[in-house]
């Protein structure tokens, strides 16, 4: 192909933009180095004023990982409480919550993040546990495996009462139809099996049921550990229903029929 | 190749640290004013804008060719255009009018059917209220012209899309809403079979009040989903052309079986979750489908069955009928419906291979649908690429001819030169072209081309086809879900098959609650019927009313080339590339980038070895 | 089409040939210190984080790629914008003329939801030449504004860096406003994007059997 340059316009080489790249990164790390200097010098004058507040929303935006930046930023919030109505603090608490979120799309494993929020929430005059409920859920839809959050989870229930175990319940059955291999979900689920269902008929139908999903999830990937603990906890619920356990002897059988090679022989010898 | 901007891009990257802190700002630099003068001669002309030339004009660009990339129509990406209703309608009816034009002229058979049914013996009262209501509708039932009016003033310009901004505001004699209508209620199409009402002045109605929202709507020419992992998404990931694109993920496939609908397990999810399938086939089939995601490793299993057909592998896999269906339209989802009986074993198992490499990135399926429409969207966010480095574009381009001079010693030096209606005239080193240039080709460079038909449906429907017909549903504001349903040939009237997408306000498809049904059929001996009958067959459960079901004949325009396996014709020692005809009845684009990348391969063939569409800096993650 | 919440405003930038609209991005984009940029590949689009209101909010300012001078830029362009800038040269009265075509276009090809209402910026661009080659005055300008419906109206420099900052600003605040409920985990999770960056980490490992 003849090669004379028509055009005006740049035809930026892939060299070109690394180079471009690499000073955008060294601006970039300059700026936030510059920011963190800030704020620093303002922490240490202990000034509590919106600049300081701003800075620490600019780059806890950036870095959620920096925990004295989340320290700095509770003390601003005690400080500006002190000349805030009830309304006002409640709505810098929401807006306190709407960061938090921010920073855990970033990184839904902050330990800081988990943290601040769980300060906001006991801080707050009205705690938003419906909002936290809802985030919960939206976590959870994105990483169904996320400790963090069957962890937070169980404390936002236990400190707000705003669900019964019956529907936190219904909350694993849903969690563990979209991926059953977690075991956080299984786990949560034996907790709240026993709270959800105290009578001793209705408790026993439920088992029943919950031996049949499980088998589902054995059936469908042998593999998987955390339905096989799951079903020894069941079984363990049963220890004197012999015909339970025959029967779920069988289907394990059975199963290593179609598929010789799989562990569920060695859980089944441990069992038996 | 003397070209100084793709010599630097072979060059070996330089050690960062001697490059000095003045060198030149790494952002957009000022725009230069336009040229006094355009540029007539490019390395490279592209005629036609569907995905594969928009992918492999942007691809020379990026290679440093500087390219002209031209459409003859006003609009970007050929036979994967999406469109509002308005200008669907208007494109279908002119080529109708029109079947000289090499594009208009693949399209016809062309019918409307509005749902025609008056409101007060509607049967569906108890059901959740369905579009709103048009604002105020004429009380002039006899003058739609007076309706014609009361169109807001961006329903009617959209007869004429894309007027020149330079040029006067729009402002269009509202006879073409008034021509369109009378066309479109008037001229009533005989499809007794699917509404049993004759047209009425409800039905005039019914349609005004659908292109009352026209511009709500994008539909497309041919429906496409991506596989979440493949060629084409590591293609948008690593061009940056990701960026300029929107995807949700596919939720459902469902196949057609035993008279009704059922969702097919896909995921491992989906068979744990599925209530009708036993416990013994859950595990035959999740045993078959671990096989299959790493085949190449046990050929042993499948070597005798090499070069047969995939259902007979699948039957000596212990699966039951059933569960090769599912295997059959889950996995080889994009292989058109009558292609399927003909699929080898190693065929079908790398289809179903891709198919579960791609579960589990996004959604719960292995496809992503597109926002706006897949093939619109892609092709332009290509053209942007190629723009963004440099490529100059010209819609409604008003082509003359092609001609090519040829040295002496055919095949040396080839010049190819367009020229427009008007005497313009650019010229290039190098011609890829779509199936809908060809007639402007010498005789003697002409490929031979045949076509073939896909019959295609669009339809709107009230709500999702796979809800219940309670009012439930609709109690909760999810939108209808976006799924494809397979119907086997053996679920079809005359055993071709058809595949039908369901699309929703999730991916701006249409307003909210309604859904648009795309099916198409295209087996020897499909016809109307066939994607009608599906049509009736997906919507009747669920009692949603179609409110409007266009239907229309497709030729598929094939390109005879050298070779069976080879989809692109070259011509004048290879200075000139036929491309395909992407709008076929299949549901997937990897072919696209494919065969851009052969094109760019074969043209750059002899310059330095040049990267195909290659990375671009990604500002965004590089913290330190 | 602003349907969707969200926190990424897409903001696009049109107006004649010359008018200076890359160059106003990147005056107001590149700016030293206290703020990060990102700019993507060629003249394509830049992105710029700004406090709107207490809440940090991610701007994408579009710019056209050229692709506006055979009236070839195709409506992908348009899709979902937030705010619509229209930048006019004040020394040249025929790039003021057109504004209205422009505005035009944008209704047309965005197809918003609520044209009425839908924020749009106007630009006079280019206010450092000097005074006798001006041929728009403000007047003039800031009448078709208010014709409009009171466009918010800036007269700038980019050159100079005269008022870019202050416009922009306007940009994202209107921008925003048509967002009515930021909330971040809304019912409506946010579309897929294919970034450079899902392709390296490639979404989830392996497949889900």
């Amino acid at each position: 192909m003849s090669a004379d340059q028509h055009h005006q316009k740049k035809v930026k080489t892939t060299n070109e933009e690394r180079e471009a790249q690499r000073q955008r990164s060294i601006k970039k790390l300059a700026e936030y180095k510059g920011l963190c200097s800030l704020v620093s010098a303002k922490r240490k004058a202990k000034e509590y004023d919106d600049a300081a507040f701003n800075l620490t929303t600019k780059l806890l935006s950036l870095n959620p990982e920096f925990y004295t930046m989340w320290n700095f930023r509770r003390q601003i919030i005690l400080d500006r409480r002190t000349r805030m109505d009830t309304e006002a603090y409640q709505a810098l608490c929401l807006s306190e919550l709407q960061l938090a979120d921010a920073a855990l799309k970033i990184n839904p494993k902050s330990y800081w993040v988990w943290n601040h929020r769980r300060w906001i929430l006991e801080n707050m005059p009205e705690a938003a546990w419906t909002r936290e409920l809802k985030l919960l859920g939206r976590m959870l839809d994105m990483d169904a495996r996320n400790f963090h959050g069957w962890g937070y989870r169980r404390y936002v229930i236990a400190a707000s009462g705003a669900r019964s175990p019956k529907e936190e319940f219904d909350f694993t059955t849903e969690k563990i139809s979209q991926n059953f291999s977690n075991y956080s979900a299984w786990h949560y689920r034996s907790k709240v099996l026993v709270q959800a269902f105290a009578d001793p008929a209705e408790r026993a139908k439920v088992i029943d049921n919950e031996f049949e999903l499980v088998r589902n999830a054995i059936y469908t990937e042998p593999a998987d550990q955390s339905a096989w603990l799951y079903q020894r906890w069941l079984l363990s619920l049963v220890p004197q229903d012999m015909d339970r356990w025959s029967k779920e002897l069988e289907s394990v059988q059975e199963l290593v029929e179609i598929e010789p090679e799989s562990k569920c022989k060695v859980i089944m010898q441990g069992q038996g | 190749m003397s070209n100084p901007a793709a010599a630097d891009a072979a060059e070996p990257t330089p050690d960062p640290s001697s490059s000095t802190p003045s060198s030149p700002p790494p952002a957009l630099q000022p725009q230069s004013p336009p040229p006094p003068a355009d540029p007539t001669h490019f390395d490279a002309i592209v005629l036609g804008t569907g995905l594969t030339n928009s992918i492999t004009a942007a691809a020379l660009v990026r290679a440093g060719k500087s390219v002209l990339h031209i459409d003859r129509n006003e609009f970007y990406a050929e036979h994967l255009a999406s469109f509002d209703l308005v200008t669907l309608l208007r494109i279908l009816g002119d080529a109708a009018k029109d079947s000289d034009d090499p594009f208009l002229g693949c399209y016809d058979e062309f019918e409307v059917a509005v749902n025609a049914s008056d409101g007060s013996t509607s049967t569906t009262s108890s059901e959740p209220p369905a579009p709103p209501a048009p604002p105020a509708l004429s009380t002039d039932a006899d003058n739609p012209l007076a309706e014609a009016h009361a169109v807001d003033n961006s329903e009617k310009s959209a007869l004429h899309p894309t007027p020149a901004p330079a040029q006067q505001p729009p402002s269009t004699p509202p006879a073409d809403l008034e021509a369109l209508i009378t066309a479109y209620t008037t001229d009533y199409p005989s499809t007794a079979t699917l509404f049993s009402h004759q047209p009425t002045p409800h039905s005039r109605h019914a349609l005004l009040t659908l292109l009352r929202t026209s511009r709500q709507y994008n539909l497309e020419l041919s429906p496409r989903i991506i596989y979440s992992r493949g060629a084409l998404v590591d293609l948008l990931a690593n061009s940056g052309v990701g960026r300029y694109l929107e995807f949700r993920p596919l939720d459902r496939i469902h196949l057609f079986w035993d008279g009704r609908t059922e969702q097919v397990p896909g995921s491992k999810e989906d068979v744990f979750g599925n209530g009708s399938v036993s416990l013994v086939e859950k595990r035959r089939l999740m045993k078959f489908l671990t096989f299959a995601v790493g085949f190449e490793e046990t050929p042993e299993v499948f070597e005798d069955y090499k070069g047969k057909p995939y259902a007979e592998f699948l039957q000596a896999q212990k699966l039951s009928p059933r569960l090769i269906a599912f295997v059959l339209n889950a996995t080889a989802l994009i292989v058109e419906q009558h292609a399927l009986s003909t699929l080898t074993t190693e065929q079908g198992l790398l289809l179903t291979q891709r198919h579960l490499r791609s579960l589990g990135r996004w959604g719960k399926t292995a496809f992503l649908v597109a926002l706006y429409g897949a093939g619109s969207e892609l092709s332009q966010a290509f053209c942007r690429l190629c723009a963004v480095y440099g490529g100059t574009y010209i819609l409604n381009f008003p082509l003359a001819e092609i001609i090519t001079t040829l040295s002496a010693d055919d095949g040396g030096d080839v010049v190819v030169a367009i020229t427009a209606k008007d005497g313009t005239r650019y010229t290039a080193d190098r011609l890829v072209a779509s199936p809908a240039y060809v007639q402007f080709l010498a005789p003697e460079l002409r490929p031979k081309l045949t076509s073939k038909s896909v019959y295609r449906c669009v339809a709107i429907v009230d709500r999702d086809v796979h809800g219940s017909s309670n009012a439930a549903a609709a109690a909760d504001h999810n939108q209808p879900a976006l799924t494809v349903t397979a119907f086997p040939p053996e679920a079809v009237r005359n055993g071709q098959g058809v595949t039908a997408i369901q699309q929703s306000w999730d991916v701006s498809a249409c307003p909210k609650t309604q859904a648009v049904i795309h099916l198409s059929a295209s087996g020897d001996g499909s016809s109307h019927a066939d994607v009608r009958s599906a049509l009736q067959a997906l919507v009747k459960p669920s009692g949603a009313t179609v409110l409007l079901a266009a239907t229309y004949r497709r030729h598929q325009q094939r390109v005879e080339t050298a070779h069976a396996e080879e989809d692109v014709w070259w011509t004048a020692g290879d200075r000139i590339a036929v491309t395909r005809d992407e709008g076929g009845s299949g549901l997937d684009l990897e072919a696209c980038g494919d065969e851009a990348r052969s094109v760019f391969t074969r043209m750059m063939a002899g310059a330095e070895e040049a990267e195909f569409l290659p990375g671009v800096a990604d500002p965004a993650d590089e913290e330190d | 089409m602003a349907t969707r919440k969200k926190v990424l405003l897409k903001v696009i930038i049109l107006g004649d040939s010359g008018v200076g609209k890359t160059s106003l991005m990147n005056q107001y984009v590149n700016k030293k210190f206290s703020t990060q940029y990102k700019a993507t590949i060629g003249a394509d689009f830049l992105t710029k984080e700004v406090m709107v209101d207490d809440r940090l909010v991610t701007m994408q300012i579009w710019d056209t790629a050229g692709q506006e001078r055979f009236q070839s830029l195709g409506v992908a362009f348009y899709r979902g914008a937030d705010c619509c800038v229209l930048v006019y040269d004040v020394n040249n009265v025929k790039s003021f003329e057109t504004l209205d075509s422009w505005r035009d276009e944008f209704l047309l090809q965005a197809s918003p939801r609520d044209p009425d209402n839908f924020p749009f910026v106007v630009l006079g661009n280019k206010v450092d030449m000097e005074e006798s080659k001006r041929q728009v005055s403000q007047k003039r300008a800031m009448t078709w504004c208010q014709q409009k419906g009171g466009i918010p109206y800036f007269e700038t420099s980019a050159k100079e860096a005269i008022d870019v900052e202050k416009s922009f600003q306007t940009v994202a605040k209107n921008a925003l406003q048509q967002e009515s409920d930021v909330e971040l985990y809304s019912d409506f999770p946010d579309p897929i994007k294919i970034d450079g960056e899902t392709g390296r980490q490639g979404g989830d490992a392996g497949c889900a059997c």
